[in-house]
């Protein structure tokens, strides 16, 4: 067996491993702000349509 | 929009492919380094995340004078993305490091010029997102975090000069040494190519988490700025 093999491996591993969890992190972070800004954004277009026409 | 959505795609499916590749390379076609052996491997994964350390904060440097000077919100986004993954990187830099001494030294950790002045940026920064969530104000917030971050940058002149400043047990500058006044690579071709190869795909890797995480801060400040209006 390779000498040091053991401490490659945790060093890719913890690599790897942090930037899987970050990215799947930060992508499910970016979905549920996407989907808030455009309920938020229809809410707030259907609310100025709605006094505009009881004007 | 679209286009930017298709250029994170592209980032995103070619870094993770070109670092598959770089990994391959080192793994199965590099011969094992005579001095320190297999461990030496863990060079192409540390090198690399140093030099995105670093051009993380420096973008963070740069975005954060734009935003004093303009005002402009986009250029804060842009600093709070890359101070993010910098961190990340920073961590990373740390971990892989301290392991990569204990095959090297037989120790983790020792309280070296180099060590010591990497981990402070880490703190540093870690201090930037703590003063950003501690102010509700989102102008002062980005005023602040800029001033600690361009304070913060100025640590990685320090970092990088530190092995010839102070005596330590970190070795000198790994890619090129300046000998008779000409800088020339500190090491063999054939080690050298796959270090800079890997360094470049990182950088690929790094566009593609700042352009991801910098989305996320746009829509993030945008969502703000609706929750405003609704409580108005």
């Amino acid at each position: 067996m390779l000498i040091g093999l053991d401490y490659v491996i945790a060093a890719y591993g913890i690599w790897l491993i942090t930037f899987v969890v970050y990215i799947i992190l930060t992508k499910r972070r970016l979905k549920t702000t996407s989907h808030a800004v455009t309920a938020l954004e229809q809410r707030v277009s259907g609310t100025s349509a709605t006094s505009q026409h009881t004007k | 929009m679209a286009s930017m959505k298709k250029t994170i795609l592209y980032l995103e499916w070619g870094s993770i492919l070109a670092l598959l590749a770089c990994g391959l390379w080192v793994f199965l076609k590099l011969p094992i380094e005579t001095s320190q052996g297999f461990p030496q491997k863990i060079m192409y994964l540390h090198v690399p995340s140093v030099i995105t350390t670093y051009l993380a904060f420096f973008i963070v440097f740069v975005y954060s004078i734009a935003y004093l000077w303009k005002r402009e919100l986009m250029f804060d986004q842009i600093a709070k993305a890359s101070a993010e993954v910098g961190l990340v990187f920073c961590a990373l830099v740390l971990i892989t490091g301290a392991i990569w001494g204990r095959t090297t030294w037989g120790t983790y950790w020792v309280w070296d010029a180099r060590l010591t002045t990497t981990l402070l940026l880490f703190l540093i920064f870690m201090g930037y997102f703590l003063l950003r969530m501690s102010v509700n104000d989102r102008d002062k917030e980005a005023r602040l975090a800029s001033v600690l971050g361009i304070i913060g940058f100025l640590d990685i002149p320090i970092i990088h000069k530190s092995v010839e400043w102070w005596r330590t047990l970190h070795q000198p500058s790994t890619l090129f040494k300046v000998d008779s006044g000409e800088a020339k690579p500190s090491m063999p071709p054939e080690l050298l190519y796959p270090l800079l190869a890997s360094t470049l795909v990182m950088l690929a890797f790094y566009l593609y988490l700042l352009l991801l995480r910098y989305q996320t801060e746009k829509r993030t400040d945008r969502l703000n700025q609706l929750l405003a209006e609704t409580q108005d």
